[in-house]
């Protein structure tokens, strides 16, 4: 097991590494700058402000020196905002993000496995066909119909709860349903279709002969093996989950990593780009990590060589 | 080879593709589905002379009104007509999502199934090459590739396709994995065909039903994925939309000009939905065990 963990962090680091350079280079390669500006500066200025932030040199020595930082976990200064180092913007930002992404996260699981199971027990009866019919549709529409859709009739409309910004309890729950919503919806079904054939197999049978209740079966027979198909979704979703939070965190204007991370690709601000790239996939390869090692906790089985 | 005495006998063939098809299409919801889309596709194909209005046509008099009998579906803030734009908007995001699809299914039937033929260390480096893409933030990549280099539709096209190929190249490698070792697999090798014709001519003649399926449910990804960067303002650019921009410029001004997101987010929805519900009808038809 130690050993799983370990090898998987060793090929991290070539995979991280692949990620910076590949970004580094497409930045790089594209016309345009961070200091190309509408306004002419004369040029003395313009190769002063270059020659500050190393850009005058050739490519391959500012490449060297952005991985010997990057090695220290120093992502370098925002040329968008000149106060302040990348990883300060990360150290704002992401929080909120996270907040907002575990918000989503736990809206989904509390939703989603429950319908799902509602579902299956109900097979083929007229809550099922609803259930699925509204799962398909979930999927269907995209969070930026949703967002505007919530606060239209929550905010504009029934005035319950605040359309934007950030902050307090009762500002998180639209954008944590908006941006959860999709994410519900596909447990849910995984969670239905999954269950259905746990409930086939003969150790449910076995059990329903012994007389075990209803309920008992499905928390003490079928929970770990209907679960697992959720928890092998949850690693890429994980991914999908931090992409739709730029859309959410527009909706809503939530000051998260999302929206610093499109403004600075508008702004060409190479570093603060690269430093989000960078830092969201060194998350999801540990939160990848993390969702392997709850698969082996749900299921003894597997076997890590 | 002793492959060829485990091969086990196949008691119950799986149903091909066209009677599967068939089988799908005789039930009413899905043939409505299957309406839906080709009504849609049909009408955005043939936009540029059914469409009531030039796409383009500013008339500044006729800004946000309601939909009406001129105005089917109303008209935008600069009087434009909704209905004319969501048509055209239609072929964009249609070709959006075909295109993409084709991209993803060229790159990941190939990649999968190299990787399913060659087996051993070439397959199990191919699949780790996978998995790693797979836990990484593609969009990212892509808002930087729409960023940086302009946005054009053929940019989109290629960098969306690019994004989905990862689940095709494992269900394609799934699928050759398990006919490799097929009879006619093995005849075919001793005949001496290559390993390019063995894959092109025998193997994925006989995949046809996963990778026709997985593609049906890629389209509405796709889809979604084009209106996604076009609400950050990296699609399509105007005055050319996309049911993306129509829906993230009507969402802006919905408590106003409710109108202006209704009708493209429905007709999408309904496209997606279609396709979602069909896709999933064509699995379970495919799948030998319901």
């Amino acid at each position: 097991m130690i050993q799983f963990i370990l090898r998987r962090c060793l090929i991290s680091i070539p995979v991280m590494f692949l990620v910076a350079t590949t970004t580094f280079f497409i930045m790089r390669l594209a016309p345009g700058g961070p200091f190309l500006s509408e306004r002419a500066i004369p040029p003395e200025i313009q190769a002063n402000i270059q020659a500050k932030y190393g850009l005058d040199q050739p490519l391959l020595v500012q490449y060297g020196k952005y991985l010997y930082n990057l090695a220290r976990f120093d992502l370098g200064p925002s040329y968008k905002y000149p106060e302040r180092t990348v990883n300060e913007i990360i150290a704002e930002g992401f929080p909120v993000s996270l907040q907002l992404g575990l918000a989503a996260l736990c809206f989904a699981l509390g939703v989603g496995i429950p319908t799902g199971v509602l579902a299956a027990v109900k097979q083929g009866r007229a809550v099922d066909h609803l259930t699925m019919g509204v799962i398909l549709f979930g999927i269907s529409v995209p969070t930026f119909v949703t967002g505007p859709l919530l606060v239209f009739v929550f905010s504009l409309t029934l005035y319950w709860l605040p359309p934007a910004l950030w902050g307090s309890w009762d500002q998180m729950i639209l954008p944590a349903i908006t941006l959860g919503l999709p994410y519900a919806v596909y447990i849910a079904r995984l969670t239905r279709s999954q269950l259905i054939d746990v409930l086939k197999q003969d150790y449910i049978r076995t059990a329903r002969a012994k007389g075990v209740s209803e309920f008992r079966i499905l928390w003490k027979h079928a929970r770990n093996s209907t679960l697992m198909p959720v928890v092998s979704f949850l690693g890429p979703a994980l991914a999908d989950l931090v992409t739709g939070s730029i859309v959410v965190e527009k909706i809503f204007a939530i000051p998260g990593l999302g929206r610093y991370f499109v403004e600075s690709a508008f702004s060409r601000d190479y570093t603060t780009v690269l430093g989000t790239v960078v830092f969201y996939a060194g998350l999801l390869i540990a939160a990848n990590l993390v969702v392997d090692v709850a698969y082996k906790f749900l299921d003894p089985r597997i076997e890590y060589s | 080879m002793s492959s060829l005495a485990t091969t086990p006998v196949e008691s119950l063939p799986a149903p091909t593709l066209t009677t599967s098809l068939r089988r799908v299409i005789r039930r009413p919801l899905m043939a409505s589905c299957a309406a839906v889309i080709l009504i849609v596709s049909a009408a955005s194909l043939l936009a540029p002379w059914i469409a009531p209005y030039a796409y383009d046509a500013i008339d500044l008099k006729l800004a946000a009104t309601a939909p009406s009998a001129a105005h089917w579906f109303g008209t935008d803030v600069l009087g434009r007509d909704l209905f004319s734009r969501t048509l055209h908007g239609g072929q964009i995001s249609l070709a959006v999502g075909i295109v993409g699809t084709l991209v993803s299914l060229i790159v990941g039937v190939l990649y999968g199934a190299i990787a399913g033929y060659k087996g051993g260390r070439v397959d199990e480096l191919m699949m780790r090459v996978v998995d790693l893409l797979y836990s990484l933030p593609y969009l990212f990549l892509v808002i930087i590739l729409l960023v940086f280099f302009s946005s054009s539709i053929l940019m989109l096209f290629v960098a969306l396709g690019l994004v989905q190929w990862l689940t095709m190249a494992r269900i394609v490698r799934g699928q050759v994995l398990s006919l490799r070792n097929a009879e006619f697999v093995q005849a075919a090798r001793l005949f001496g065909t290559r390993t390019p014709g063995i894959i092109f001519r025998h193997l994925l003649p006989n995949m046809a039903g996963p990778i026709v399926v997985y593609g049906t449910l890629t389209v509405p990804t796709v889809i979604l994925q084009e209106a996604f960067l076009s609400f950050l303002g990296l699609g399509v650019q105007p005055p050319r939309a996309s049911w993306g921009t129509l829906i993230s410029d009507g969402a802006g001004v919905m408590s106003l000009f409710p109108w202006l997101a209704f009708f493209p987010a429905a007709i999408l929805a309904a496209v997606l939905f279609s396709l979602n519900f069909l896709g999933d009808g064509l699995r379970e038809a495919l799948d030998p065990r319901s």
